[in-house]
């Protein structure tokens, strides 16, 4: 399957965040969008998963626009994770992850054998077994985005789009969630992520799309290729320092 | 008990049935008049001594159609409920946000003003389904086209607001006429006396329109729960949902408000309890808040049944019920920090 955007283009008050805006998301790769607050990073998340359309440019999956898909198709090709999901009432986990597979259901079908087995496998794969019947308010913020994965892991999905899914996360949780997302990645998904720690983008992430240039300019490729202290200056505003493979950071003046 | 049930949702629903029944047989037992619970079932059984007699007329053609009425009332009212706390996403939601029973209210409130009420009996639910169904269109055309769900909850507000301001100053005018604000007072508290079948008739096809809509709508209301993006990642269109939800609490809001008038927190609190007892997923909690509406109004109706000297409104009862339930709902959630 191929996965690419082409041209897009995002203006709030008359500021262009960014303009043709064009990557082609490699299979089996983990790509990562970075820039600073207000660069437009969750528009361009809700543009490739194709739930807002963009005011110009297209997103196309197979060479097909993906607003030529109906909802339940779209939604067995990506699964997207907003920055904040507030459940109000408390569900199991299990429920939670069979929610996944709403677009695999008829109307008037109910759960079935294969459905609650997937979801299970699901769990397992984000190292959760055990947790079906555990109540999703009680669960650690690391648990709870895992949960989130396995739910969209559920949909059986190609693309997994991941809005900051650890920017509340410990630095230990953080990095098994990459790993996790690698090891994703390896086994067949392709994971575009809006991430805000640079030192693990630098270390995890396969691409990188830059936002926050000047004029909506944007940077895609390999991840070597644009964390160059150069562009993350110019995005971020500070000084950026290279260290055998680290990143450092300082305050511009 | 609440993990047994949650385990055995089945039998728990069987075993709701099955009291419920017991109880709708005890129900038609109760009131004025002595009639033993042999002489109940020789009516429903249908073989009677004398077809004509007291006891047949009073059992089935004052009791039972009641009751049924009663049962059916409550389960719309628990329906609709679940629908809009689901919709929401928040459990202090009511069908009453939404101003449909309030606009019901305002329809009949002119009619009895106008004096064409008694007319004919379907007069007045012809008017309160006139207005509930006057209530949607605004809702539609201001909110459910386009806008989310505060909008919707904030333009319901605001229509019930004007709807109930509008009762007031109708009763105001129209104050010195007694008969008139007695009337308009006795319906607006809610009322389940003198019914009989043709107001199940009435009312059984937009009821069942309403329960089946709400089956059709379970899965778009779990998926929800994730949050209005996430549904739309999902491929369950929240608009349709809201707007359909929005719909099939109408048909079930209008249609008992029609026969009954406004009776409160109902629809607040089975949806609460029920979630209570079988957890938050749509599939279970919408055919079960259904039978919790059922026998909940049922068992209001005897209670106001029962106090024979003088006569207790539904509405009232349920709110003295449902009120002081409540409240604990809301402490509680204080408590554990969540409100």
């Amino acid at each position: 399957m191929k996965f690419s955007c082409v041209n897009l283009e995002h203006t709030v008050f008359n500021r262009t965040l960014f303009q043709k805006l064009s990557a082609v998301f490699p299979e089996n790769s983990l790509t990562g969008i970075i820039g600073p607050n207000g660069s437009g990073k969750t528009t361009l998340l809700k543009y490739l998963a194709g739930i807002t359309k963009p005011i110009k440019g297209n997103v196309y999956i197979n060479n097909k626009d993906i607003h030529t898909f109906n909802n339940r198709e779209r939604a067995k090709k990506n699964s997207y994770l907003p920055q904040n999901t507030f459940i109000s009432y408390d569900l199991s986990v299990l429920e939670i992850v069979l929610l996944g597979r709403a677009a695999h259901q008829k109307y008037f079908s109910l759960w079935s054998d294969v459905d609650k087995k997937i979801a299970r496998e699901c769990l397992k794969a984000v190292q959760l077994d055990g947790f079906e019947n555990r109540e999703i308010k009680s669960l650690s913020g690391g648990e709870f985005q895992r949960v989130m994965l396995a739910r969209m892991l559920a949909g059986q999905t190609e693309n997994l789009l991941l809005d900051e899914a650890i920017t509340a996360l410990d630095i230990k949780h953080s990095l098994a969630f990459l790993e996790l997302c690698k090891k994703l990645c390896e086994n067949g998904k392709r994971i575009v992520l809006v991430i805000h720690q640079l030192e693990l983008a630098y270390r995890y992430c396969d691409n990188i799309l830059l936002l926050g240039l000047k004029n909506g300019k944007s940077l895609f490729g390999e991840t070597k290729k644009i964390m160059t202290k150069k562009n993350l200056t110019l995005a971020f505003e500070v000084m950026t320092k290279h260290e055998k493979d680290i990143l450092s950071f300082y305050s511009a003046k | 008990m609440i993990s047994f049930i949650h385990k055995n949702y089945f039998l728990t629903i069987s075993i709701f049935f099955l009291f419920g029944f017991l109880f709708l047989l005890l129900s038609l037992t109760l009131g004025p008049g002595e009639i033993t619970l042999n002489q109940v079932l020789g009516v429903l059984a249908g073989y009677d001594s004398a077809n004509n007699s007291l006891v047949h007329s009073l059992v089935w053609e004052i009791r039972l159609p009641r009751a049924l009425l009663a049962m059916l009332i409550g389960a719309s009212l628990g329906c609709a409920g679940t629908i809009t706390q689901g919709i929401f996403q928040n459990p202090l939601a009511s069908p009453n946000v939404l101003g449909l029973s309030y606009g019901a209210a305002v329809f009949v409130v002119l009619g009895i003003i106008l004096g064409i009420d008694e007319m004919a009996l379907y007069i007045t639910p012809f008017l309160a389904a006139l207005g509930a169904i006057f209530t949607f269109v605004l809702l539609y055309l201001f909110t459910l086209r386009s806008a989310g769900i505060f909008s919707l909850l904030l333009s319901g507000i605001a229509v019930s607001t004007i709807f109930s301001a509008v009762i007031t100053l109708l009763l105001s005018l129209q104050i010195k006429d007694y008969e008139v604000t007695i009337k308009v007072m006795q319906w607006l508290m809610g009322n389940l006396e003198m019914k009989s079948w043709i107001h199940l008739k009435w009312i059984i096809i937009p009821v069942s329109l309403g329960i089946t809509g709400a089956f059709f709508l379970r899965r778009n209301l779990d998926v929800l729960h994730l949050g209005e993006e996430t549904a739309a990642s999902l491929g369950i269109s929240f608009r349709y949902t809201y707007f359909l939800g929005v719909f099939f609490s109408a048909l079930l809001i209008g249609a008992s408000t029609a026969v009954s008038g406004i009776i409160g927190f109902v629809g607040l609190v089975v949806p609460h309890l029920a979630r209570l007892l079988i957890g938050a997923k749509h599939t279970k909690l919408i055919p079960f808040s259904i039978v919790l509406g059922a026998f909940f109004l049922l068992a209001v109706d005897v209670i106001s049944r029962v106090t024979l000297k003088f006569y207790l409104p539904p509405g009232a009862v349920t709110s003295l019920i449902g009120a002081p339930v409540f409240l604990w709902l809301v402490q509680k959630n204080y408590r554990n920090h969540k409100v």
